[in-house]
């Protein structure tokens, strides 16, 4: 499992270990006479007008941390269903936390952005790939700009819905980003080329992210012994890659709040500029 | 204790929640046959999402001290939950490690890395009764190092007997 390199006394989330140590190398240089700012990419750094999907467990909108939620949709596992996934619209708890942590954790890198929380963890601990790749597909047809992913499949089945649903993402000019497992495992969408896959970087500092090119966690973020919100309007400290890819998904809020016509290749192209890996 | 935590144990997903089937450690009698409903705490998310999650001083979660901590008279200052997959790669077992870095594992965590690798390997071919290999298992857990099979063999032996294997 282990890479050479890395130094294996530190016990982090797994494709965090490229960040760490000696990093990941120099993040891509366009070479630029006049290379891309940071007042120049993150505009106002409001996120305004941008319309950013949590798809997770749900959002706590009246957490203080979250500052309310524009839209709601949630999606059941429902075997009488057309295509076995029911979509119940209105407001909706978060059942365990996670999505209100990843609400949050943008919401204090692009104020202003336009939060939907696209609920595919429900009560039910079985079946959930596929509501999860419904939930992706409504983010597509319901004018989402950013999707966050802070979670993954390993199952195989699911692997080539995946690779479509990215596909049309990049396309559509919807961007994906997706944390990468914690465990040295199958991790689905987040190990394809065509998301922002994210993993730990090294401080908690959320002004900071990290390219690296090599991937296959091409972007990285503070995820180590992190406060982040959770439920009942309290706060945990916690560590996982899934509170990493939150911020890259307020980062490109802001771009893309600054610069609404740029495609994901554009987007992707000013984000590593930003890195703080030289 | 085992794995370099204070505590180990073992939750089944079965159809209404997680069932703790089997546990080493501190609390372990309290918390062996403990059904916690779906939607509930954070073994709950990492079952509902296949994503393992670390969390510190997870008694402010209000739902963990009341479903689990209070219930087993240990709250634990770090939670470590990893999901057990099958080889589908869904979700059939969580295992919680509590208080890792307390118990000492930070001074050897790459064995400590590999003796959790191997226990969730291993639970994941115990708990997949359509495909047990013994076979498998038996290789598996022989590949050990002598330190990592000692970190191994007491949370084996719950499952095994949870199991009645």
């Amino acid at each position: 499992m282990s890479e050479p390199g890395v130094d294996e006394s530190l016990d982090l989330p797994a494709w965090s270990e490229a960040f760490h140590g000696d990093g990941p190398g120099p993040r891509p240089d366009l070479g630029l006479d006049h290379p891309i700012s940071a007042d120049w990419a993150y505009g106002d750094r409001s996120g305004s007008g941008v319309r950013v999907a949590v798809v997770d467990s749900g959002v706590d909108a009246s957490h203080p941390l979250v500052g309310g939620v524009a839209d709601y949709v949630a999606l059941v596992s429902d075997p009488d269903a057309d295509d076995g996934v029911r979509l119940e619209a209105g407001e909706h708890i978060d059942l365990y936390g996670h999505g209100t942590a990843c609400a949050a954790v943008i919401r204090s890198l692009a104020p202003q952005a336009e939060l939907v929380s696209v609920r595919v963890l429900g009560a039910s601990l079985k079946g959930s790939a596929g509501v999860f790749a419904r939930g992706v597909q409504w983010c597509l047809d319901n004018d989402v700009m950013i999707a966050n992913l802070s979670l993954s499949t390993t199952n195989e089945r699911w692997a080539e819905t995946f690779h479509h649903l990215v596909d049309a993402a990049a396309f559509r000019r919807m961007m994906l980003v997706s944390s990468m497992s914690n465990e040295r495992k199958r991790t689905i969408p987040s190990e394809y080329a065509g998301v922002f896959s994210v993993a730990c970087g090294p401080d908690n500092d959320r002004e900071r992210i990290w390219c690296n090119p090599h991937g296959p966690a091409e972007w990285a973020a503070p995820g180590i012994d992190v406060e982040v919100a959770w439920n009942a309007h309290s706060t945990i400290t916690a560590t996982g890659n899934s509170f990493a890819a939150p911020v890259i998904a307020g980062h490109l809020a802001r771009i893309m709040s600054a610069h609404p016509d740029l495609t994901t290749w554009q987007a992707r192209t000013v984000l590593a500029a930003l890195a703080c890996n030289t | 204790m085992c794995l370099g935590a204070f505590s180990v144990s073992i939750a089944r997903v079965v159809d209404d929640g997680l069932y703790y089937a089997a546990a080493d450690g501190r609390g372990a009698e309290g918390i062996i046959g403990t059904l916690l409903p779906p939607g509930a705490g954070i073994a709950g998310f990492v079952a509902a999402t296949g994503q393992s999650l670390m969390v510190r001083d997870p008694a402010s979660d209000p739902r963990f001290a009341r479903d689990v901590g209070e219930r087993v008279g240990y709250v634990p200052a770090e939670m470590q939950c990893i999901a057990v997959l099958d080889r589908e790669g869904d979700v059939v077992a969580v295992l919680s490690l509590l208080d890792r870095a307390s118990a000492g594992s930070t001074t050897d965590s790459s064995g400590g890395q590999r003796a959790l690798e191997a226990i969730v390997d291993i639970a994941a071919t115990l708990l997949d009764t359509a495909v047990v290999d013994d076979e498998a298992l038996i290789q598996r857990f022989t590949a050990l190092g002598p330190t990592e099979k000692a970190r191994v063999t007491p949370i084996v032996h719950a499952v095994l007997d949870a199991f009645e294997r």
